[in-house]
């Protein structure tokens, strides 16, 4: 297995060069690990141009971060790769942050229709808004819940 | 009370006016107590009866362990990792030390990653055999209910003789594994799966090729390529589909870089294929068992590692027998993570679910959704 | 022509199918009945602990290292030893792996139900107890034409 990296530094060579002011930060974490940190208005662009550009079609999932010491949240999505076969094994960590005070994203079900649950979870465990997103509903916890969102770092639990 | 007064009103089937657009449409709740849907609710709409929109409610056996595991040190996680799948417990656990070993730069010994896999090809025939027999369950078929749930017993008994433990090993710790193999086990692994492969052609005999099967999952349930990856569904329904995606081949981790297996797919995306591929993947792991043993090395089982999430980020990949368990893991120096996002394969395969039950008849929906292999728990951690 | 072969080929394979389980008949069942006959678990098992009074020294790694807490550190005279409550107890044995002293050992007792919650709490006294020796006990076999049985570990 050769520790270059190649194809990481490719990908974000290109990506840089088509978005030279929206992405803030683009960094290889590791073998087949890369960190890309955009600009939220202009993350539905970035995200049709890793679909059909680069054959991102794979959406393996959303994390939603609660920085409350730095007073935002931030949301990931997981992207892989089945159209490249060549790329199958890399995963690109598309960030971007939202205040905490307004907390509104884009949402990208429009992109990968996959990420509509992962969306939906975000919404309720970290009381995040996905705009345009179709079903902005509860997901696993109660119609009725009517607590904080239970994710956030200020909610905590008696027992640990 | 009498019905002679208000006749029309009164039925079922709602409105009065055919014409209106879904007037005809029934809709109907399935679950949560288990008929035939999991710990789960299915919202199913119909029409007669094809199903014209089906939605899963899932939520019921949430237990929030993403924030029990930001409040426990990261061996004490690890019991939990396990519980949302007890019957594909090493793999989960595999995730979880990987996203600790990537970020404290830990490898563990040769021999260890060989009885990681070890496990791990155990536990995807035991998670496989289960979902089998309650597949039989699905379908009315009692005797594939019983034989696949015994025939696990034989690597139930295996792991116990490994682990300690008959199905929650807690067995992977950051590092390595806990035990070495133990005095005679590789003779007996050879014989158990040797058995269980001959059992392999007996279920092609009396389930796969019976038309009993055949009719009721060919050409049902229909999961097209590009649907499936568009969903981002993995694992044995992303396979039954068509695609040529495995973990363990495309990201090769642990000893699975050094272990010459294939990956199984079908071509067709229903019913049947995706059966066929866990039933494939079944062989082929029962296959790996023996290789496995063959080339494992000898020397520690473990190295040591502090109980110690170094600051930083990982995103660990495990192929699970419902497909990719990852855990996008954030460190901040402490003896627990600063957050550790569980995407399990379940969780993305609950996206397939209605993709694949639109246009299928309500007696053909359970055995239907059950072949994605959802498992309900899992999904909702 | 070809609704007839399909036809053949589906009652071929509905033959095949019910012979294949009748052949079953003839084999061995592989369930135990269990209070009478008991399974034998291997060396190894997690059953429940076995404490070592004289090594233990009481400093609670056990207890900082259950996922349960289901360990509690309580007094004997002026030392101190761990307290088991079995009905949270996931015998995951992290506290036999973290003991510094070797005090607990995993036995091969399973069967440990009770019919009231306060005697699932296992004191120092107990636990030190060595496990039952218990009779007739079976094993899961796979032996050629008789495929998988349970048989006496006796005659294994």
């Amino acid at each position: 297995m050769s520790l270059s990296h190649e194809r990481e530094d490719n990908l974000i060579k290109t990506l840089k060069e088509n978005f030279p002011t929206d992405i803030k930060d683009a960094t290889v974490m590791r073998r087949s690990r890369i960190n890309v940190t955009v600009a939220p208005e202009k993350i539905l662009d970035i995200a049709l141009f890793l679909r059909d550009k680069l054959g991102f079609d794979h959406p393996t999932g959303v994390s939603a971060v609660d920085y409350n010491r730095e007073s935002r949240f931030e949301i990931v999505y997981h992207l892989a790769s089945i159209a490249n076969p060549a790329q199958r094994d890399i995963l690109i960590n598309l960030k971007e942050s939202v205040p905490r005070n307004t907390p509104k994203a884009t949402s990208l079900v429009r992109i990968w229709t996959g990420v509509e649950n992962f969306e939906r979870e975000s919404i309720e465990m970290f009381g995040l808004q996905f705009e345009g997103h179709p079903r902005p509903e509860k997901l696993f916890l109660n119609d009725n819940w009517d607590g904080p969102p239970p994710m956030r770092k200020e909610v905590r639990f008696p027992t640990d | 009370m009498t019905t002679t007064d208000k006749p029309a009103q009164e039925s079922t089937l709602g409105s009065p006016s055919p014409d209106e657009p879904g007037a005809q449409t029934l809709t109907l709740s399935v679950g949560p107590q288990h008929s035939g849907s999991g710990h789960m609710r299915l919202i199913v709409e119909l029409d007669g009866d094809i199903i014209i929109n089906a939605e899963p409610d899932p939520g019921y056996v949430h237990r929030g362990i993403e924030k029990i595991i930001e409040l426990r040190n990261i061996i004490r996680s690890i019991p939990v990792i396990e519980r949302p799948s007890i019957i594909d417990a090493s793999n989960l656990n595999h995730a979880w030390v990987k996203a600790i070993e990537e970020l404290q730069g830990v490898e563990p010994p040769a021999r260890g990653q060989y009885l990681r896999c070890l496990l791990n090809e155990m536990n995807r025939i035991m998670s496989h055999l289960y979902w089998l027999s309650i597949y039989g369950v699905f379908l009315g078929h009692t005797t594939m209910f019983m034989w696949p749930l015994g025939d696990r017993e034989l690597f139930i008994d295996l792991a116990e003789s490994l682990t300690g433990a008959r199905i929650t090993y807690s067995y992977l710790v950051p590092g390595g594994v806990r035990r070495d193999l133990p005095q005679g086990f590789a003779e007996e692994a050879i014989k158990r799966t040797e058995y269980f492969e001959k059992r392999l052609d007996e279920y092609e005999n009396i389930f796969f090729k019976n038309p009993l099967f055949t009719s009721r999952a060919k050409g049902v349930g229909v999961l097209s390529r590009q649907r499936a990856i568009e969903l981002g569904a993995t694992g044995p329904t992303l396979r039954g589909s068509g695609v040529e995606a495995d973990l363990r081949k495309d990201e090769p981790y642990a000893a699975y870089g050094e272990l010459d297996f294939k990956v199984h797919t079908r071509p067709d995306g229903d019913s049947y294929s995706r059966v066929m591929v866990h039933v494939d993947e079944m062989r082929e792991s029962s296959q790996l068992i023996r290789q496995i043993l063959e080339k494992m090395p000898s020397g520690p089982v473990r190295r040591k590692a502090p109980i110690v999430v170094p600051r930083g980020e990982a995103y660990s990949r495990v192929e699970s027998a419902r497909g990719e368990c990852s855990f996008y893991m954030i460190g901040e120096g402490g003896d627990k993570p600063y957050r550790a996002r569980y995407i399990t394969g379940s969780y993305r395969n609950m996206a397939a679910i209605s993709a694949v039950l639109q246009g299928v008849r309500l007696a053909d929906m359970p055995t239907s959704w059950w072949s994605i292999d959802y498992w309900p728990v899992e999904a909702d951690r | 022509m070809a609704p007839i072969v399909g036809k053949v080929r589906g009652a071929a394979n509905s033959l095949l199918a019910y012979t294949t389980g009748l052949r079953h008949l003839f084999h061995k069942p592989y369930t135990l009945k269990f209070p009478q006959q008991r399974y034998a678990v291997e060396k190894g098992f997690r059953g429940r602990h076995l404490l070592h009074l004289d090594r233990c020294t009481g400093c609670g790694i056990c207890a900082w290292i259950c996922p349960e807490k289901c360990i509690t550190i309580v007094q004997r005279g002026d030392r101190w030893f761990p307290e088991y409550f079995y009905g949270r107890c996931c015998f995951c044995h992290f506290c036999t792996d973290y003991c510094p002293e070797f005090a607990l050992e995993e036995t091969v007792e399973y069967d440990i139900a009770e019919y009231t919650r306060d005697r699932l709490v296992w004191s120092p006294e107990r636990l030190a107890q060595p496990p039952m020796k218990k009779d007739d006990k079976y094993v899961f076999s796979v032996e050629g034409r008789r495929g998988a049985s349970q048989v006496s570990e006796l005659e294994h």
